[in-house]
């Protein structure tokens, strides 16, 4: 094998359930190790590594939701020949995206009522601020689909997802269809790769792997709207942050 | 004046730094830097369903969103007036366990006890000491593991819902962990034993600490705020008259304070709090490292740390118990959902968190739509005791070389496991 590839874990504002998730397979990622450089990593490390270091691959997690945090993913993407978004929050805004949906000014007021000097951005995905390579899906992103992902670029392919649906892989699992029951659930659209882990817990998806490429909601939302209105199903989009991606 | 800054602390979870100022003579300032931004997690939740309140608190922090989860639901049950059925408090307890032990295993041996033994990456800790780093990795996917059985996934849960658990465990996976359960108390005992031989800064700074307590049990799922100053019992629905929290310019957490003093709240806090309680390898653990009780020295907690995951599993050993008897009998899987239908109204939760006392509160509407809520995770509590701590300690280590002064302080800070992603939310 060539040259060890050098790759960076980044968080901008975040839970860091990423790279949490990522380190319930640590003796995996560890094992790692031989084949690539892990240059900077801080729930692992105090070292900082930081550009104008450069990185083969930064995987950048989170929101840029403070004025350093923007500032760093510029860096992040002058210093790195690959920059992806790892999770939904970097790629699609995610959870803390509905914050957009409310007045923010007033949320902000409510919480922080007579302070100063705190910045109250919008949740933007991390695609808004700089150009990104690849997007690692998911709220979390899986360990398994972080160690695929770094074994493709090892051996030097293009890394891929199957385009296809959550249903696929609930249907070969043989779990209970939800939305049939009359339940909530966007896994016909959604880009598949967790496993329908949700769907395990007879929870419908909530879509926080965006939609695939060629997703036809036309369908869905015929089936949605027998059971909804189209206020709850616009909430519904609303969570993960897919509702602009609606076709 | 002399200025101390040190950036990014790593090794917790979310951003910070500290700032510290010796005047004249012992006198310091010490202050923590929270650095994420503001994601207005409560206003998030306004006018949104009841159920998506523990699927997005969970999503505050990646290291603790079991008991966010947990802790919501608990309010949210108290406000909607469902009774959890004893299968459903079982089940939730194992993931409560089962989240302090994944949860302190991380944080005593990788987080904290490399700065006892001056190693800053974890790389190196693992090739130091790769014997036991092997058994504090095993131990922590263990609990992964049990959390992902009952609720579905670790990090972010999804079975585990208001009104119960959508399915049951499965009951192969359950037998397989419990049967691993005593294999779990050896490594415990192992990793106790290595990490107690290590001597830890002696440093003594009296604070008032608080802890939940019930007559029952080693408080974790439930009971009421204990605090040490004047031995006052809160319940959750009075805990925001009694507290105060105060904003600082340019902060986006605030400090929580009662009656003018700073909270310690924490593994320590509770070993002080409710040390009679502890399982009897718990205890005698703590016996053998001779510490005095209550216990002011901040770096302990990663003693009371380890300590805690003994506790949990003989805790665990008897929930597995509750859990095969209740399991056998007939219609198990029915009784792990309570069926309701949302009304108006309002509820509060405490419960243990592995960083200490976490409070959620929810206001709902007829149709189940949240109008109001207030969360308080335990680094929100304790940071302006942390930052006490630190100013009392920045002047005995002035002199040391920068390198040096600099680990103790981050040392002190580590020792605290705070969270910056849940004190921000």
């Amino acid at each position: 094998m060539n040259k060890k590839i050098s790759i960076g874990l980044f968080s901008l504002t975040s839970c860091e359930g990423c790279y949490f998730s990522i380190l319930e397979r640590i003796e995996d990622f560890l094992d790692l190790k031989g084949k690539v450089e892990i240059k900077n990593f801080r729930l692992i490390g105090e070292e900082e590594h930081f550009p104008p270091e450069k990185f083969d691959v930064a995987f950048v997690e989170g929101s840029p939701l403070t004025e350093e945090n923007m500032k760093n993913l510029k860096k992040i993407r002058s210093a790195s020949k690959i920059v992806v978004a790892a999770g939904t929050c970097a790629q699609l805004g995610g959870i803390y995206h509905m914050k957009n949906y409310q007045d923010k000014e007033k949320l902000f007021n409510n919480i922080y009522s007579d302070i100063t000097g705190i910045e109250n951005y919008d949740v933007v995905p991390i695609a808004k601020v700089i150009p990104v390579d690849f997007n690692l899906p998911g709220c979390p992103v899986t360990a398994s689909e972080f160690l695929d992902f770094v074994h493709q670029l090892l051996i030097g392919k293009k890394p891929y997802i199957a385009e296809r649906p959550v249903c696929y892989e609930c249907q070969i699992r043989g779990y209970e269809c939800v939305l049939q029951k009359g339940d909530k659930c966007l896994g016909p659209v959604t880009y598949a790769g967790c496993g329908a882990i949700c769907l395990k817990s007879k929870q419908g998806c909530w879509g926080c792997r965006g939609f695939y490429d060629e997703a036809e909601n036309g369908n869905l939302m015929k089936k949605l709207k027998e059971k909804y209105s189209e206020k709850e199903i616009i909430k519904l989009l609303e969570v993960f942050g897919v509702k602009e991606d609606l076709k | 004046m002399k200025t101390i800054q040190i950036n990014h602390i790593a090794k917790t979870e979310g951003h910070m730094s500290f700032v510290g100022a010796l005047l004249e003579g012992d006198f310091a300032q010490a202050r923590i830097e929270t650095e994420e931004g503001a994601r207005l997690l409560e206003g998030v939740l306004l006018n949104r369903q009841y159920y998506e309140a523990p699927i997005v608190t969970a999503r505050i922090c990646g290291v603790c969103p079991i008991v966010h989860n947990l802790c919501s639901i608990k309010a949210l049950e108290s406000a909607l007036n469902v009774s959890p059925t004893k299968e459903i408090l079982v089940l939730r307890k194992i993931l409560l366990n089962g989240q302090w032990i994944h949860s302190h295993a991380l944080h005593a041996f990788f987080l904290a006890f490399p700065d006892i033994v001056g190693i800053s990456n974890d790389l190196n800790l693992v090739k130091k000491y790769p014997a036991e780093s092997k058994l504090a990795i095993e131990l922590r996917k263990w609990a992964l593991d049990l959390c992902a059985v009952i609720g579905g996934r670790t990090t972010h849960p999804i079975n585990s819902v208001v009104g119960g658990f959508n399915v049951a465990p499965e009951l192969d996976k359950m037998k397989e962990l419990m049967a691993r359960l005593p294999e779990m108390l050896e490594i415990a005992k192992k990793i106790f034993a290595f990490l107690s031989k290590f001597k830890l800064p002696r440093f003594e700074n009296p604070w008032t600490f608080a802890s939940l307590k019930n007559g029952k049990e080693y408080a974790c799922y439930d009971g009421k705020i204990h605090l040490s100053d004047g031995n006052e019992f809160i319940t959750p629905e009075l805990a925001m008259h009694e507290i105060e929290e105060r904003t600082i310019p340019s902060e986006k957490v605030k400090r929580v304070f009662h009656n003018d003093q700073t909270i310690m709240t924490s593994s320590l806090a509770r070993i002080n709090t409710n040390f009679k309680q502890l399982n009897p390898a718990a205890k005698k653990a703590w016996q053998s490292l001779k510490i005095e009780l209550p216990s002011y020295n901040s770096f302990q907690n990663i003693f009371a740390q380890a300590v805690e995951i003994l506790h949990s599993l003989e805790e665990l050993q008897k929930l597995f118990e509750q859990y095969e008897r209740l399991q056998k009998a007939s219609g198990f899987e029915s009784k792990l959902k309570v069926a309701f239908v949302p009304n108006p109204g309002k509820g509060s939760a405490v419960m243990e968190a592995p960083r200490g006392i976490l409070y959620h509160h929810y206001e709902l509407d007829n149709q189940g739509n949240i109008l109001y809520s207030n969360i308080i995770p335990p680094t929100t509590i304790f940071l302006a005791n942390l930052e006490r701590d630190l100013t009392a300690f920045l002047p005995t280590v002035s002199k040391l070389p920068e390198k040096k002064r600099n680990l103790l302080i981050k040392t002190l800070i580590r020792a605290y496991d705070p969270c910056i992603s849940c004190a921000t939310h």
